[in-house]
């Protein structure tokens, strides 16, 4: 299986080459409907997370909301 | 008083609630309910992969509460716009814009603040900015168009209560947006003092979150926030210098 390296909040990890930001969510368990994202800095909207193949090199950040003041 | 409108929204409650702090889900809906509030903050974090955690927003009823996301963790403008950003993809419109670099007074930046206030509003957010008790400030902020201003009584957390009361007033009077007083306050009284100085509203966490008894610290706010702003309406009698007998005028001299 070809693979690829990505980087996921901070920290290095090898996928699936055609790997989908919703198909990384669902196979690190996280759930789409909680969760906002960014590859490379960019703002990835729900809707289009399906879409949103994963390339060699790409800097993800997945994130959710939490209590704060 | 007049109904509490920010930005499009009407508020009948003028005490506001930051849910971070508390030890469980159950515990943030009870204080929730507790207090009346209407509007409650959250934060946004990286996601943490230990599913087993209490979802705490999990108390949160959209239908019942608005909430603004917080920028807590921002360290400049540029941090604070993509977290703005991020909150847009969650479905978060209203944003308490905070950004302090200082870990140890969490003091806002004023300057990336009117630079992050200046963008988020031309991006359509309902901005609310925590800002120190700056009245120059919080004019400029008006000017770049956020919906109101949120300066602090005392440092995060402190429960201090209103230490930066001269500056509160200043910015109360001139203000043309709603100011809510966020930050410090630790007591009902200080919440109760912040609404009759002429606050439009009070924002609470540690106060509530980290007291014996949460849930009824958050109903001793309600009730404070709630006699001060019939005090305000009532209209407080005159301050005098000196004695002003509450009885008929008189003396005894000719009786005993």
């Amino acid at each position: 299986m070809n693979t690829i390296e990505i980087t996921i909040n901070g920290k290095k990890n090898s996928i699936a080459a055609d790997a989908t930001l919703l198909s990384l969510m669902k196979e690190m368990k996280i759930s789409p409907e909680k969760t906002v994202a960014m590859i490379n800095d960019i703002v990835v909207k729900p809707s289009e997370y399906a879409a949103a193949i994963l390339k060699n090199a790409d800097k993800i950040e997945l994130m959710s909301f939490v209590g704060g003041g | 008083m007049k109904p509490l409108i920010i930005a499009d929204k009407e508020f009948k409650s003028r005490l506001f609630l930051g849910t971070g702090k508390f030890s469980s889900s159950s515990l943030l809906r009870d204080a929730i309910e507790a207090s009346g509030t209407e509007l409650v903050t959250v934060a946004l974090r990286r996601v943490e992969l230990d599913n087993s955690k209490d979802d705490i927003l999990s108390a949160i009823d959209r239908n019942k509460v608005n909430v603004m996301l917080n920028t807590s963790g921002a360290r400049n403008a540029a941090d604070a716009v993509k977290i703005a950003r991020l909150g847009r993809a969650g479905g978060y419109e209203w944003i308490k814009l905070e950004i302090h670099p200082d870990p140890h007074y969490l003091l806002p930046d004023p300057i990336e603040t009117l630079i992050a206030s200046e963008i988020l509003v031309k991006e359509g957010f309902k901005v609310l900015p925590y800002i120190n008790a700056d009245p120059v400030l919080a004019k400029r902020l008006e000017d770049v168009g956020v919906h109101a201003v949120m300066p602090l009584g005392a440092p995060i957390g402190s429960n201090r209560g209103l230490e930066t009361s001269a500056m509160l007033r200043i910015i109360i009077e001139k203000a043309l947006v709603p100011v809510v007083v966020d930050a410090g306050l630790g007591l009902p009284s200080h919440a109760a003092a912040a609404i009759e100085m002429g606050a439009d509203a009070v924002l609470i966490n540690t106060a509530i979150a980290a007291a014996g008894n949460p849930v009824e610290m958050a109903k001793a706010f309600a009730m404070a926030v709630e006699a001060a702003e019939k005090a305000v309406f009532a209209g407080p009698a005159a301050i005098s210098m000196k004695a002003s007998a509450t009885s008929p005028q008189g003396t005894f001299d000719n009786i005993f």
